[in-house]
């Protein structure tokens, strides 16, 4: 088995249409992913980051070069586009494009009853998600009389019930109320703990992803303008102000305060890590 | 699903994209009524070479047409054999096993393939070079006379403004809708009838829930801007008939009648 979920070599996918023959959307991608890691994919609107992950369960064909999800070739055209769907899932921007059933407890099963899984055990799924999510209360309630952050979790227990190895979240904490949005991210983290789940985040959000990718892939113009640790990423502010994006408030700060003329590591994940260091250069003081 | 050819307005500067909406409108029928009024095929003929050569004038590529002609080809085609193998009249062209090919049915396809390649050309020519704004105004003005009837015009072109502004919105929507629930496994394109007229309804439900909301914003929005259905409205923009659109009378009502001139004096038996 394939040591990377998701390798891509030389993805390339071009829009089919004969009016615009120049609208190349996806350039020369090239990338791997390790199991059990988290990725971020930033980027500007139009940067190309949605349509790389439509890729990611065959939504979309690559027009050129490879893509391996778990060492299966997705450019292979008798891939098995059911078995990769229910491997790589996928929650997309806005959970109203998703919620159909009359109840959440039937829209979150959908998924697994699509799978061909037994009413015993979708039952079982669905109860889990629940608790996990912290839906329990609402699951025989209609899914279009929730709050944005209920459709969220909704929508994201529709996929994670058919327990994808991969899961992708487009934008998951846009448009949330700031509650939501942390109960999401400290989700993702117990989620990411589970080290066999790999998970791949768009944001605009820059603290969401500092706080929890391992790798950052930065696209400008459906090409990677940068792949790597965020450490390198987040102190480096060249390639923020070329892609139209701001770092973090906090590793903002730091770096005023470095500038300042004192000696702090300027890249932190979160803004108690940053508050320690803060803390810990005012006692030397 | 996003290549569907509707509302395909392209910004060119050019003599058709200049003209008026009425009187494209109004030569576009007129176009068609003689389109087959004419028993001539020569005179079609030069009419679809008409429509072509407008093509460079209006600055849109050609194979627009074949691209708008492609939807139909199955019912063309359809319609070919069908009239080929029935149509009876002069002389046999040639016969196999039980079919015979009369004259007058392969006339008879050929004149209606051209046609029906001309009207394409046409259409997608007016479509190109009209905004959905224009071809509204313009049927309203169309629909000018109802109004002495009692029936409220612009309420009509209003609804049909917003129709076609949500179209491409509603195609972008479902492309979005079929992308999440087919991550989710669902299956659309396989199964039987039952089966998939079972799985439209996890993308109809979130495509009306979402026009539903939507209709409800734009109402919310128009009518913080005053709207009252219309009664008293001016318009921002407001067309004349301007040089262009006298030149291309001029220009159309020549060629009308250098095809009826073709179709009654010139007959060239191919066929």
């Amino acid at each position: 088995m394939d040591q990377y979920a998701i390798r891509a070599e030389k993805l390339n996918y071009r829009y089919d249409d004969t009016l615009d023959e120049s609208a190349f959307s996806l350039k020369d991608i090239s990338f791997k992913v390790e199991r059990g890691t988290c990725l971020g994919i930033i980027g500007r609107t139009g940067s190309g980051k949605s349509t790389l992950i439509r890729l990611f369960n065959g939504l979309q064909k690559a027009s050129s070069g490879k893509l391996y999800i778990d060492g299966i070739d997705l450019t292979d055209k008798h891939a098995d586009l059911k078995a990769i769907r229910s491997k790589v899932g996928i929650v997309f921007q806005q959970p109203e494009y998703q919620l159909f059933a009359e109840t959440v407890r039937e829209d979150i099963a959908f998924g697994p009853r699509n799978m061909g899984l037994s009413e015993d055990e979708i039952t079982r799924r669905v109860e889990k998600v629940a608790g996990v999510l912290g839906i329990e209360e609402i699951l025989y309630k209609s899914p279009f009389e929730l709050s944005g952050g209920e459709q969220k979790k909704v929508s994201i227990a529709g996929i994670i019930s058919m327990e994808p190895d991969i899961l992708v979240l487009d934008e998951p904490t846009a448009g949330l109320d700031p509650m939501s949005r942390r109960f999401i991210i400290e989700w993702l983290k117990k989620y990411l703990a589970d080290d066999v789940k790999t998970v791949v985040i768009i944001s605009h959000a820059m603290e969401d992803v500092v706080e929890i990718a391992e790798n950052v892939m930065v696209l400008k113009n459906g090409a990677v303008d940068f792949f790597g640790d965020p450490r390198d990423l987040f102190t480096d502010e060249e390639i923020f102000i070329r892609n139209g994006l701001l770092r973090p408030e906090h590793i903002e700060i730091m770096q005023s305060v470095k500038e300042h003329g004192h000696e702090v590591e300027v890249f932190t994940r979160t803004i108690a890590d940053a508050a320690d260091i803060l803390e810990r250069t005012l006692n030397r003081q | 699903m996003t290549n569907i050819s509707f509302g395909q307005y392209v910004y060119k500067d050019s003599p058709l994209h200049r003209m008026d909406a009425r009187v494209k409108i109004a030569a576009f029928l007129a176009y068609v009524i003689l389109l087959f009024s004419l028993k001539n095929w020569l005179a079609v003929l030069i009419m679809m070479v008409f429509a072509l050569m407008l093509f460079p004038v209006a600055r849109v590529p050609v194979k627009v047409t074949l691209r708008n002609f492609k939807p139909i080809l199955p019912i063309v085609i359809l319609t070919a054999l069908i009239n080929v193998f029935l149509v009876r009249g002069g002389e046999v062209l040639f016969s196999f096993w039980k079919i015979t090919v009369y004259r007058d049915g392969m006339k008879y396809i050929i004149m209606l393939i051209m046609r029906l390649f001309a009207i394409i050309s046409c259409s997608s020519l007016v479509s190109y070079s009209t905004s959905p704004i224009e071809i509204t105004t313009a049927i309203e003005f169309f629909l000018s006379p109802l109004r002495l009837v009692g029936v409220n015009t612009n309420e009509i072109a209003m609804m049909m403004t917003v129709a076609m502004r949500f179209i491409p919105t509603f195609i972008e929507e479902i492309d979005k809708i079929m992308a999440a629930q087919k991550s989710r496994g669902a299956d659309i394109d396989t199964g039987s009838l039952f089966k998939r007229i079972r799985s439209i309804i996890p993308i109809m439900v979130p495509l009306f829930v979402s026009a539903f909301r939507r209709a409800d914003e734009l109402a919310l929005a128009m009518e913080s801007r005053c709207y009252n259905g219309g009664i008293g409205k001016t318009s921002y923009k407001v067309r004349k008939i301007g040089r262009t659109d006298v030149i291309s009378i001029v220009v159309f009502l020549v060629a009308v009648a250098a095809v009826i001139a073709v179709n009654i004096f010139i007959r060239v038996e191919v066929l």
